[in-house]
């Protein structure tokens, strides 16, 4: 057998004592594995590691990540995946699907006792401390029910299996489970690395959950007379599983939408929009609780909606799972569930928790006293340890301390055996090593009962031995599969989810946060391009050999225009001679201040600080832009990454610019090709030619503008044009010598050119025109049209012939300058035009100061 | 005894407000010693949105939304509550400390129960051995609990001073212990936390005594001030009422207003609001009137 399963010498050997998923007792193949093994193992040779690297390959091109609070790896943390699933045989999933429908009963069950008679309490099943105790149970929304039986929507449970092979819970997730989502794109990308072997194996698809899901949600709606609107509540691009909130919003077809995106008004709830305050009524949060509403619960919370708790009161809202359900997770509750089941059910429990000691009862705490070093601590009301922490892993003094800990609040402690994994077989090299692994379940609920989902998110140690910490995400994840018997076939069909009935404006789907995100992902995007663009071209007048007073006075010209375009004033612009001593003459010596405005992210202006703003804004609108943007997005990093290593000396950067650039312009391209024409768009579009425009006045006034000697003028004008990418297009047409005025005519006034600056004007105009209209408006032209086509006019009226002649005195073309300044100025006031009319209605909220009671004596 | 009482909280903004979501606890409950007759949160702004419920605890919650440009809000709560609390304070019960702990531990009367949720640590009021070390003192073994209660109160009123400037909300109940100055909400969360750390029941109650002036002097408008005490709970008893700010069992001068397991449960007024506002300021003005 080990011939079957390892294709080096080096055999396949589980744990003693933990059960293996791959392997039985005696070492044999377990009969599930058999097909999938054939078809993968004998291909011979890395096979396993290729398929590997496909697999982080596509993960990385979905920009798939977890990111962990306090990672030095940085914010986004590619989510890691190994190429051989888990199988779950059918027969064991007969079992397991019907066990952990039950287990699901019995919280929904007890969630509503909880927050409704409390039956439970007053019979002393459950313990108050686990209760009244605990800090997730919130008060304010005791009695609060969703329509329908449920009170539980939706429920995960993290299980292993025992030594003896019986499957176990490790915690129950009720909060707002996290998962399903990278569950999801695991099976996307398993199906594409692993195609022929998952249809051969009979694998259960997954997409019939989304669907239950989607149909749930919507029957939640609270009213019928409308169609149902169904948002999914995110804290933001901060949060470590905003990867699978977005995604999850753009599978399902929901608004991600955060707590300031909503309001609340005559006690309903709205999604602040363009197109005015449209209604929501089911909210799918993956906010936690307590921080949904700063009036009545964490009243620091920056991620709520005041008057959320007063919606659900008043049941106009639907909000799943419902606030409070975090009370489920309190691992006090564990050693009780078998009691609860039976009071509820009057049936035993089927899928049994890891063995749990509440030291709140006072054999429990003797026996955990006594064990301190075989079990794992957990606090079981929201008190310290903020981790579990392993008995055996302390030193003799923080055990005592843990020990007085227990001893004075025993109530708020939880005790759980360590035993609670099993192995399964991953990819270490070129073969299979058994790891240490948890799988999570997710069910949902569907008519009187839940669904499951037939199959789950396995994650697995990195290393042998070692066990996974079942409470956050991460790590490294494997597909599960549920087997479908032979005699049976499943149809993988596309997931069609029940849009409401009647087309929606997409005016009103978009929350107005998210279409001033598109507007500065414009801005940043056209920004990065240019500083990319203008830096190449002053990389290549420092690489050039001739060592005349032109070339020197070209040289400098350009780098002070770099200064300009990217506002990193003084830079380049330092007076001479006022340098303080130990500073470079920047002139001089640029190549300090160049690799600053490389790769310095916290220089606002530099290409690193632009790019990353860049990629935030991105983020910050993940669930608006297709797969293909976000494998570009990664490569933008990657390409900056890259450049900083590849480059000792700043001239060296030059060529490899060109890679940075390609990539921003192809996702220009994605974007251009893929995203539809509605207001976001408009947005988006108004923001990169404002820039775009803001970029060329300021590039041909710190150069142009300047009457020079005709030698430096011509050698700038071509640089300039090279800049724009017109150089190529200026020959062709013009043949002869580089003239300015001809250049001018190019630059500025050719609307058929999508580099001038009339083009850009053009473009915000015609953008304008698909703006919503301000409620308040009433005039024919807005502020920032009228600014556009007061620039767009004195363009046309401009004679580039006078433009461009000598000036009569001094050395400024006054008049060009002139122009270009005050077009400068109107793009600018358009674009805050622009964020004042349509984005400042939403003011920062504060907390009122509390009344104390002044007391009296 | 009856009264009258206004209670007027006066936010002054300094700058426009567009919008605010508030909550109030500020109508008085019924209980045992007290019928309140009517009461009524007069507004201004008037409120778009006003919606009164019972919380969890029983308290009486008014929600309100205001959706007018305002620089100014003004809550005024107009109450008439006859108390008559004088004939059933001070139990005869002789019941030790320890008997009556174990007894909300055990119990499972409804009413115990419904008592035993005071005993566990609150937001404002953490369980801490500090607590416990100074009510020991107290708590001897085999002690009667109303005479434990009673040598607490007064050790109390020894041991602390009461001093405005000193606190807030925000100061920690640990630090108070330490400087032993504060006013009536510190010094109620501290009996609540050393009624607590020996496993009874402790709630926090919110509410208003009277003044009276001294002989021959007229009293003052606005004088009276919203109080804070605590209350403890004697199975077969019910709840005894306890003012440590001033060393006495309320009587018919005391009207409750709210109760909680500490201030945040009982906060007379929060909200929420959106607008520029950078430094707002707060006045209270309360006066309980004898009619």
């Amino acid at each position: 057998m080990e011939k079957e399963i390892a294709s080096t010498s080096c055999p396949y050997l589980p744990e003693a004592g933990v059960h293996d998923e791959l392997c039985d007792v005696d070492g044999g193949l377990r009969p599930k594995w058999r097909h999938l093994i054939q078809t993968i193992a004998p291909s011979g040779g890395d096979e396993l590691g290729r398929r590997r690297r496909r697999a982080q390959r596509l993960l990385y091109e979905d920009g798939a990540c977890y990111s962990v609070h306090g990672d030095p790896a940085g914010l986004n943390r590619p989510w890691e995946i190994d190429p051989v699933p888990l199988l779950i045989a059918a027969e064991e999933w007969g079992w397991l699907e019907a066990a952990v429908q039950q287990r699901a009963r019995v919280l929904d069950y007890l969630l509503a006792d909880l927050y409704g008679p409390r039956e439970l309490l007053q019979e002393g099943i459950v313990p108050l401390d686990l209760v009244y105790g605990d800090r997730a149970f919130l008060r304010p929304c005791d009695g609060i029910r969703l329509p329908g039986p449920h009170a539980l929507v939706l429920y995960a449970a993290d299980v292993a299996r025992g030594a003896d092979g019986s499957f176990r819970v490790l915690g129950d997730r009720a909060q707002a489970p996290a998962g399903v989502g990278y569950a999801l794109e695991n099976r996307s990308v398993m199906s594409r690395i692993l195609p022929a072997v998952s249809r051969q194996a009979h694998v259960h698809p997954l997409n019939e959950f989304f669907r239950t899901l989607d149909a749930t949600l919507q029957a939640l709606a609270p009213t019928r007379d409308e169609p149902a609107r169904v948002v999914l509540l995110t804290p933001g691009p901060h949060n470590e599983a905003y990867f699978e909130h977005a995604y999850l919003a753009s599978y399902l077809g929901y608004s991600l939408v955060r707590g300031s995106d909503l309001t609340v008004q005559d006690g309903r709830v709205w999604l602040r929009s363009l197109g005015g305050l449209e209604p929501v009524h089911v909210i799918l949060r993956r906010t936690a609780d307590y921080f949904c509403d700063p009036l009545e619960l964490r009243q620091d919370s920056m991620l709520g909606t005041p008057g959320l708790v007063e919606a659900a009161r008043r049941g106009n809202v639907s909000i799943v799972n419902p606030l409070g359900a975090g009370l489920l997770e309190n691992p006090g509750l564990l050693p009780f569930l078998p009691e609860i089941t039976r009071h509820f059910l009057g049936e035993a429990l089927q899928l049994p928790s890891a063995p749990t000691w509440w030291c709140g009862r006072p054999d429990d705490l003797e026996y955990v006293l006594a064990h301190l070093g075989e079990l794992v601590i957990q606090a079981a009301a929201g008190g310290p340890p903020e981790r579990p922490v392993e008995g055996g892993l302390l030193t003799r003094l923080e055990r005592e301390r843990l020990e007085a800990q227990i001893r004075f609040r025993p109530h708020a402690f939880v005790a759980q055996e360590p035993t609670g994994s099993y192995s399964v077989p991953v990819v270490a090299g070129a073969r299979l090593e058994p790891r240490r692994a948890v799988s999570r379940l997710f069910a949902v609920a569907e008519g009187e009962t839940f669904a499951v989902l037939p199959g789950a998110l396995t994650r697995f140690a990195p290393r042998r031995g070692d066990r996974v910490a079942a409470q956050q995400l991460g790590g490294i994840s494997k597909d599960t599969w549920v087997l479908v018997p032979e005699t049976a076939r499943v149809e993988d069909s596309r997931v069609e989810l029940t849009q409401p009935p009647g087309s929606i404006d997409p005016l009103r789907l978009l929350p107005s946060r998210a279409t001033e995100d598109l507007f500065w992902f414009g801005r940043y995007q056209e920004r990065a391009e240019q500083g990319v663009r203008l830096l190449r071209t002053a990389l290549r007048s420092l690489g050039e050999s001739e060592d005349s007073v032109v070339q020197r006075i070209r040289r400098e010209t350009l780098l002070q225009s770099l200064t300009h375009l990217t506002g990193t004033y003084p830079g380049f612009l330092r007076p001479q001679g006022e340098h303080r001593p130990g500073e470079p003459d920047f002139l001089a010596e640029p190549a300090d201040e160049l690799r600053a405005l490389l790769f310095d992210e916290q220089r606002d202006g530099s290409v690193a600080f632009n790019l990353r703003k860049f990629l935030d804004s991105a983020n910050d609108i993940r669930d608006l832009l297709s797969a293909d943007a976000w494998r570009l997005l990664n490569d933008a990093d990657a390409d900056l990454v890259a450049l900083r290593t590849a480059t000792s000396e700043p001239e060296d950067a030059a060529p490899r610019l060109g890679a940075l650039l390609k990539t921003l312009q192809a996702v220009t391209g994605n974007v251009l090709e893929t995203m539809i024409r509605g207001p976001g768009w408009s947005f988006l579009e108004i923001g990169r030619r404002v820039e775009r425009g803001l970029a060329l006045t300021s590039l041909l006034r710190s150069t142009l503008a300047f009457h020079r000697d005709p030698a430096v003028e011509e050698l700038l004008a071509e640089d300039v044009l090279s800049t724009v990418e017109m150089l190529v297009s200026y020959r062709r047409r013009f043949r002869a010598g580089v003239e300015l005025s001809s250049v001018l005519d190019m630059l500025l006034l050719d609307e058929s050119n999508p580099r001038a600056l009339s083009y850009q004007l053009d473009r915000i105009q015609k953008a304008c025109r698909h703006l919503p209209a301000p409620s308040d408006s009433r005039q024919r032209l807005r502020q920032e049209e009228r600014l556009i086509l007061g620039a767009s006019t004195e363009l046309r009226l401009a004679d580039t012939t006078s433009l461009a002649s000598a000036p009569s005195r001094g050395d400024v073309r006054e008049e060009l300058d002139g122009l270009l300044e005050r077009t400068r100025e109107r793009l600018a006031s358009a674009a805050n035009a622009i964020l004042h009319d349509y984005f400042t209605h939403v003011a920062e909220s504060q907390q009122l100061v509390p009344t104390g009671t002044e007391g009296d004596a | 005894m009856k009264y009258r009482i206004v209670h007027v909280t006066r936010y002054d903004y300094g700058e426009v407000t567009e919008k605010c979501y508030n909550q109030a606890c500020l109508l008085p409950r019924a209980d045992a010693g007290q019928r309140c007759h009517e009461a009524e949160l007069q507004l201004n702004p008037r409120p778009v949105d006003y919606a009164e419920r019972v919380d969890f605890f029983g308290n009486r919650v008014s929600y309100f939304a205001i959706d007018e440009p305002h620089t100014e809000m003004v809550v005024r709560a107009v109450s008439c509550v006859e108390v008559g609390r004088s004939e059933n304070v001070l139990p005869s019960s002789a019941a030790t400390w320890e008997e009556v702990r174990d007894e909300l531990r055990c119990s499972r009367d409804p009413e115990v129960l419904a008592a035993r949720q005071f005993v566990f640590s609150s937001g404002l009021v953490r369980g801490a051995p500090a607590l416990e070390c100074y009510a020991a003192h107290s708590f001897l073994p085999g002690r009667p609990l109303v005479e434990a209660l009673l040598d607490l109160l007064s050790r109390m009123a020894a041991d602390f001073t009461f001093d405005p400037g000193v606190t807030d909300i925000t100061t920690p109940l640990l630090e108070v212990l330490g400087h032993r100055r504060g006013v009536c909400q510190d010094f109620a969360h501290l009996a609540i936390g050393f009624l607590r750390s020996h496993g009874l029941a402790a709630r926090y109650v919110s509410g208003y005594l009277e003044t009276l002036p001294p002989p021959g002097v007229e009293k003052l408008r606005g004088a009276d001030a919203s109080h804070a005490w605590v209350s403890t709970f004697l199975p077969g008893q019910g709840w005894l009422d306890l003012d440590p700010t001033n060393n006495l069992v309320p009587r018919d001068q005391h009207v409750t207003l709210a109760w909680g397991r500490d201030y945040s449960d009982v906060a007379p007024l929060k909200g929420v609001l959106f607008g520029a506002v950078r430094n707002h300021r707060l006045e209270v003005t309360v006066d309980v009137e004898r009619v």
